[in-house]
């Protein structure tokens, strides 16, 4: 600026001076210095192309001195020249500077951008997880409270359940329609819970040949077993057994006790602690099958 | 023709002009504007910056032409020019070159956005 202002009163200065004497200013003269004293207001140039612009300065201060010294106009045309094309250098310097930095910091979003969209996969995958992990527990809480539907009853054995509606007609093993719901209470438990397993113990009222009844518990306590495995619980989390008659839980001597003895329990454990099997209580069984030893099984 | 003279004479006084001794070919001049035509044809000075790799060779031209005829002092200041002209192509061309970079940078980086803007949408 200083240098421009400076040209531009001697130039003034010579005009008035004498325009007789002073050749008129060659124009690539007076295009170099416009172009400069541009340059020299931009300070993007000065920073990244500040060789370059030192070197059109010098050359233009040759032309201008030149001029004022009246040189011939091609040796003030050739400073004139040399100052504008390094000016010109000087531009496309700085523009390739500035363009440079302005990729980098598109490459530096780039990299952001990669970055922030792994974080949200990162963070998506994160609630995902914690999601599965909540329904998961949501399932097993509903299989806790499906369970305590069924009532169970805690005993030295282990948690026992009495399917009360899995009831069986008279000599029959085939599970009723009504049993259903309960015995897909109980898969679903188990399916919700791989932790635990169970045995099945099926049991008969004291009607018929004691033998007789201890096969139609096995059968019994098989139909329960074949429901669940239908249902997808695993075969091996199962054990069945039949009790036969030796186990009533009411007389024998009525319908309802009857009724109530012919029935399944389920004992549930958890894995590796199969329940012990129960034993065999000789006070009432052989007792009540003695007293109707002509009757037909389970009558 | 008297142009031509006037200046011859007035060349004298121009200093640069002047610490050659007349008659001799400016032969470093030459070379230093060959060399600097051939960096910029290297750096694709041809379809990046056509004008100024023209000119260049035009100076070239015209310096061999004054030093045929015998005038080394026009011959020297155009080979000087030719050199500067091919220095102009040469930084053209580089910055033409960066800016093409700079414009894969940005739209790949535009695409990879849109990528992800329109994953985003999907899920």
């Amino acid at each position: 600026m200083k240098r421009t202002s400076a040209f531009v009163t001697t130039a003034f200065t010579l005009v008035l001076a004498g325009c007789a004497m002073q050749p008129e200013k060659p124009s690539q003269l007076s295009e170099a210095e416009e172009r400069i004293s541009a340059l020299e207001e931009n300070p993007a140039v000065s920073r990244h192309a500040p060789a370059r612009l030192t070197e059109a300065q010098r050359a233009l201060g040759t032309a201008q001195r030149l001029h004022e010294e009246n040189a011939p106009a091609e040796a003030i045309e050739h400073y004139a020249y040399i100052a504008d094309r390094k000016a010109q250098i000087a531009e496309a310097e700085t523009r390739r500077a500035l363009v440079r930095s302005s990729a980098e910091q598109v490459e530096q979003q780039r990299q952001m951008t990669l970055l922030q969209d792994r974080e949200r996969e990162l963070e998506q995958a994160r609630q995902e997880a914690q999601q599965a992990r909540e329904e998961a527990e949501r399932l097993r809480r509903q299989a806790e409270e499906q369970l305590a539907e069924l009532e169970p009853r805690q005993t030295e054995r282990g948690v026992v359940l009495t399917l009360d509606e899995v009831l069986f007609g008279f000599d029959e093993a085939t599970l009723e329609p009504g049993s259903v719901r309960e015995v897909d209470r109980l898969a679903e438990f188990l399916k919700a819970n791989p932790g635990y397993q169970i045995l099945i113990e099926g049991h008969t009222d004291a009607t018929g040949p004691e033998e007789y009844n201890q096969q139609l518990s096995e059968r019994r306590a098989q139909a329960v077993q074949q429901a669940l495995q239908e249902r997808g619980v695993e075969a091996e989390r199962i054990r069945s057994a039949g009790l036969g008659e030796n186990f009533p839980v009411a007389t024998n001597d009525t319908q309802q006790g009857r009724l109530q003895n012919r029935r399944v329990e389920v004992i549930v454990s958890q894995e590796g602690q199969p329940p012990a099997r129960q034993e065999a209580n000789v006070a009432t069984g052989p007792e009540e099958s003695a007293q109707q030893p002509q009757s037909p099984p389970d009558a | 023709m008297i142009r031509k003279k006037g200046w011859l004479a007035l060349a004298l006084l121009v200093p640069l002009a002047g610490c050659a001794s007349k008659g001799e070919q400016p032969r470093a001049e030459f070379r230093e504007a060959e060399q600097a035509i051939e960096a910029a044809v290297g750096a694709n000075g041809q379809e990046h910056a056509p004008m100024a790799l023209r000119e260049a060779r035009e100076k070239l031209d015209q310096a061999r032409n004054a030093a045929y005829d015998g005038e080394m002092d026009r011959a020297r200041l155009l080979a000087i020019q030719a050199q500067t002209s091919a220095e102009l192509a040469l930084a053209q061309a580089e910055t033409k070159r960066t800016e093409e970079v700079a414009q894969e940078a940005i739209s790949g980086a535009r695409t990879l956005r849109k990528e992800l803007q329109s994953e985003e949408a999907t899920r």
